[in-house]
């Protein structure tokens, strides 16, 4: 049971936050940080799991990899961009988290440009 | 790749990207960015439907099908050309034939209705089956239906008509009244025949009043004068041609 493990760290981790963060603040956004990101890489190994499954679905139905890579890159950079701006708004520094994702929408949208384009390409041949 | 074949994989493009669908956005996480994300997974679902479509428009945009394309899963075989070909030959020849039964039966019944005893006659002509290759079909069989005259039409007929016979034919046929006349024997002109053709209406006409004049309502020798003029005319053998004696309304 993977959750417990994972709920009695996060319990633990708060825990001692709160008993450091009067004292040492900075020290405290520290234990945060690396916590977080001991959850993501300890998830990171399911994630790849759910990821290779889609990707055998879509190679079985002639999806065009491309596309399908690309969706699960725009996921992957908003999980990222969320753990950030987390990690910014508990460090109180809510106008970088807004700025993240900024960044992380700006970077979806590029990412989204091939299927916008060829979705226009494809309506262009059809319409002429 | 065929139109069925199009829609085939467009159906099947369109329950895996559903499910995928369906899986992904499970997986999006709950913040701003969501709705970024729904908007790229739908330009992602239009684009899978559309590529198929686009392309198998773009292969074929004039739509027509060329010789060397076009699959008759019926008639593809060169053997099934030429059987559809005899087919419709053999169509044809059986029409030809039905319409020559038509106009052969309605000769003969204009001919054999100008004999005076006869008052309506019904002709069925049936020609042989054509030889494949020989388009030229003989008289297989003829049926004459026949109805009498009465007596009595005969008789103002005879008069309207006057024949060479004359006098004679009229006594013969004068049996129907009240009082019996003896039939007498035919009266021949010796020279007449030889003057008339034996083949034409009037000869014709010649023949059956000398047959009524020498034995009234004599079926059989109707018969045979019947047959005889048939087979004459046509060329049809005496044993093809079968005369029936019915009332035909």
């Amino acid at each position: 049971m993977e959750i417990l493990q994972i709920v009695g760290a996060a319990l633990v981790v708060t825990v001692l936050i709160l008993v450091i963060k009067p004292q040492r603040p900075e020290l405290a956004l520290q234990i945060s940080l690396v916590f977080a990101i001991l959850i993501f890489l300890f998830m990171l190994d399911k994630i790849s799991g759910v990821i290779k499954v889609l990707e055998e679905l879509s190679g079985r139905a002639n999806l065009n990899k491309f596309y399908m890579a690309t969706i699960l890159k725009i996921i992957g950079v908003a999980y990222i961009a969320e753990f950030g701006a987390q990690v910014c708004r508990d460090a109180g520094e809510g106008a970088i988290a807004s700025k993240v994702e900024f960044a992380a929408k700006i970077i979806i949208m590029v990412l989204a440009v091939p299927i916008i384009v060829a979705i226009l390409d494809s309506l262009l041949k059809l319409l002429a | 790749m065929s139109f069925l074949e199009v829609i085939r994989k467009v159906i099947r493009e369109i329950v895996v990207i559903v499910l995928l669908a369906g899986f992904l956005e499970m997986l999006l996480p709950e913040n701003s960015l969501r709705k970024f994300i729904k908007v790229v997974m739908g330009l992602f679902i239009i684009i899978t439907l559309l590529v198929p479509v686009v392309s198998f428009l773009a292969e074929d945009k004039t739509w027509a099908i060329r010789a060397w394309q076009y699959r008759d899963e019926g008639a593809g075989a060169m053997s099934s050309v030429f059987s559809q070909g005899q087919a419709m030959s053999a169509d044809l020849q059986q029409a030809t034939i039905q319409e020559c039964e038509s106009r052969l039966a309605r000769q003969i019944e204009a001919m054999v209705s100008l004999v005076p005893e006869i008052s309506k006659v019904q002709a069925v002509v049936q020609m042989k089956p054509g030889v494949a290759g020989n388009t030229w079909n003989m008289i297989e069989r003829v049926l004459l239906r026949i109805k009498l005259a009465p007596a009595k039409e005969d008789r103002k007929e005879n008069h309207h008509s006057e024949s060479p016979s004359g006098p004679a034919s009229g006594l013969g046929v004068n049996n129907a009244g009240t009082t019996p006349v003896q039939p007498v024997e035919p009266v021949k002109i010796e020279g007449l025949e030889a003057q008339i053709d034996p083949f034409t209406p009037d000869a014709v006409a010649n023949k059956s009043l000398e047959g009524r004049a020498g034995n009234t309502r004599n079926d059989k020798e109707l018969e045979r004068r019947i047959k005889d003029m048939v087979a004459n005319f046509y060329g049809v053998p005496r044993e093809a041609i079968q005369v029936e004696f019915i009332n035909i309304e």
